[in-house]
């Protein structure tokens, strides 16, 4: 089973994402309140996905970000903000967030989004 | 708490200030500002002042605003009110200049309750006007509240407790 | 900058009143209701008249406190009484209103929250109206969640505009819900003086 890392700094959201992850067959193995939490739990987890949020004390989820894929370039996190903001956008595809998810999300488009990270971990790499 | 909850209460806003008689009560609501609390024992008089900045720098538009110019106004209302000079016959208490609740790396209104504070003491000691109590600094908002009649000043916190100075 | 002129004023209105549209559609997919913001006055009014803006000074509201990044300083601030507090956290709980009685970790964070939301569909929109290079990505901070005298909170906000102006800017939101009416919530918005002159120079192109 898939296995996530949910970053964000509201319980509340944190609950929300997880509902949406088990419902589309994903373990969540992980927690984190703020960007350094983010960055000391990735390493211990090594989830297939990272689910990160902007604002958050301590450390923000593009600082978060950036570090992650230094630790690990393979590192796949999805960005999940209610900024939304051009230059916002560009700075997290710019960091290698595999997507960028507005809030309110619609429940569907994280579901078919997991759904999608899960599947593409099973085809076979091209020859 | 304040003795008499029938006794009328003269609300003082921010930048202003108001002088009252027993058996009235002054009230006033802080923040980062710096509440003054004057009282004249003998004429059962006092002073409220909510002073929002430390010094007028020669503003005259707004003299409640700025401790150097709402101190001496105060003073000059109690004067009226006790148809004398206050001279020797006052005495202070203080309360307010908190700081806000942080949401960035460095609020303005965290130096500036500090500020008001130090203003107020210096011009206090000056006027030879000892200050008898302080509720000061910390993070949250007060309600002030003087009582004329004796001089008693109680704090409210948000969280409900009460303290007098 | 002492006062704003009459354009800079209705195109800060005009900017946070798309703010209010945008934050509208993003509040009513939060909660799953049909949910307006409505815009008050946007002026500069004197210190005392700010003051009573969410009522009576001695009264006390809960707050849900974001400052601003990127470009701006200043506040932004989701108060409410507990009660229609506490109501907010049951609509997003999908739980009858009424059923929280106190602010548990669970209600504080569904009130943070929704201030992120609001917060952030706001300053969406200033970001989209404003010329480029004028923000770098505007954000609040993560909020803070506190109870406190609603004079005191307002004292806070504007102190950033009052060493330097004698008329202070507080632009004032308010929530109804279809078929519910008034929800008791204000969003308020408090740039700093410099952010004021800023945002004022740059929406009427004289940045």
């Amino acid at each position: 089973m898939k296995r996530l890392l949910i970053v964000d700094d509201a319980l509340f959201m944190r609950r929300l994402i997880a509902g949406v992850a088990r419902e589309a067959g994903w373990d969540v193995a992980g927690e984190a309140g703020d960007g350094a939490q983010a960055v000391a739990m990735y390493s211990e987890l090594k989830p297939d996905l990272t689910t990160m949020d902007l604002v958050m004390p301590v450390m923000g989820g593009l600082e978060a970000l950036a570090r992650i894929r230094e630790l690990d370039p393979d590192a796949r996190v999805v960005v999940i903000t209610a900024v939304d903001q051009k230059q916002s956008v560009m700075d997290a595809i710019r960091l290698g967030a595999l997507d960028f998810v507005v809030k309110p999300f619609d429940r569907d488009r994280v579901a078919s989004l997991l759904r999608k990270v899960a599947g593409r971990e099973e085809r076979p790499p091209d020859a | 708490m304040p003795n008499d909850p029938a006794a009328p209460v003269v609300p003082v806003a921010i930048g202003r200030w108001a002088v009252a008689a027993a058996p009235a009560q002054l009230r006033t609501l802080l923040g980062s500002c710096v509440g003054v609390a004057l009282h004249d024992r003998a004429a059962k008089v006092g002073g409220l002042a909510h002073v929002v900045l430390p010094d007028s720098r020669g503003d005259v538009a707004h003299p409640g605003k700025y401790a150097d110019t709402a101190i001496p106004a105060l003073i000059a209302d109690i004067e009226r009110a006790i148809r004398g000079k206050a001279a020797g016959r006052l005495v202070a208490k203080l309360a307010g200049g908190a700081s806000m609740f942080q949401t960035g790396p460095d609020p303005p209104s965290r130096n500036i309750g500090r500020m008001n504070q130090e203003a107020v003491e210096a011009i206090l000691a000056a006027l030879r006007i000892p200050i008898l109590g302080r509720d000061l600094g910390g993070e949250g908002g007060r309600n002030m509240i003087l009582d004329p009649a004796t001089g008693r000043v109680w704090i409210r916190s948000p969280g409900g407790d009460g303290r007098e100075i | 900058m002492i006062e704003l002129t009459d354009v800079q004023r209705r195109m800060l209105r005009t900017v946070l009143g798309l703010g209010a549209e945008g934050a509208s559609r993003a509040l009513s997919r939060w909660l799953g209701m049909d949910v307006r913001l409505t815009l008050g006055e946007v002026e500069q009014v004197d210190l005392e008249a700010a003051a009573g803006a969410l009522g009576p000074p001695e009264s006390l509201v809960a707050a849900c406190a974001m400052g601003l990044t990127g470009g701006l300083g200043g506040s932004m601030l989701l108060c409410f009484e507990d009660r229609a507090g506490l109501a907010l956290a049951d609509l997003l709980l999908r739980q009858p209103v009424g059923t929280s009685a106190e602010w548990g970790e669970v209600e504080r964070s569904a009130a943070m929250e929704t201030a992120n939301i609001v917060g952030c569909a706001y300053l969406n929109a200033l970001a989209a109206h404003l010329p480029a290079g004028a923000d770098s990505g505007l954000a609040p901070t993560p909020p803070t969640f506190l109870h406190e005298f609603a004079g005191s909170l307002i004292e806070f906000a504007v102190m950033g505009q009052a060493a330097e102006l004698d008329r202070v800017l507080l632009a004032g939101t308010t929530f109804e819900a279809a078929g519910a009416g008034d929800l008791g919530w204000t969003l308020l918005f408090v740039p700093d003086a410099p952010s004021l002159a800023a945002l004022a120079a740059a929406l009427d192109g004289s940045a």
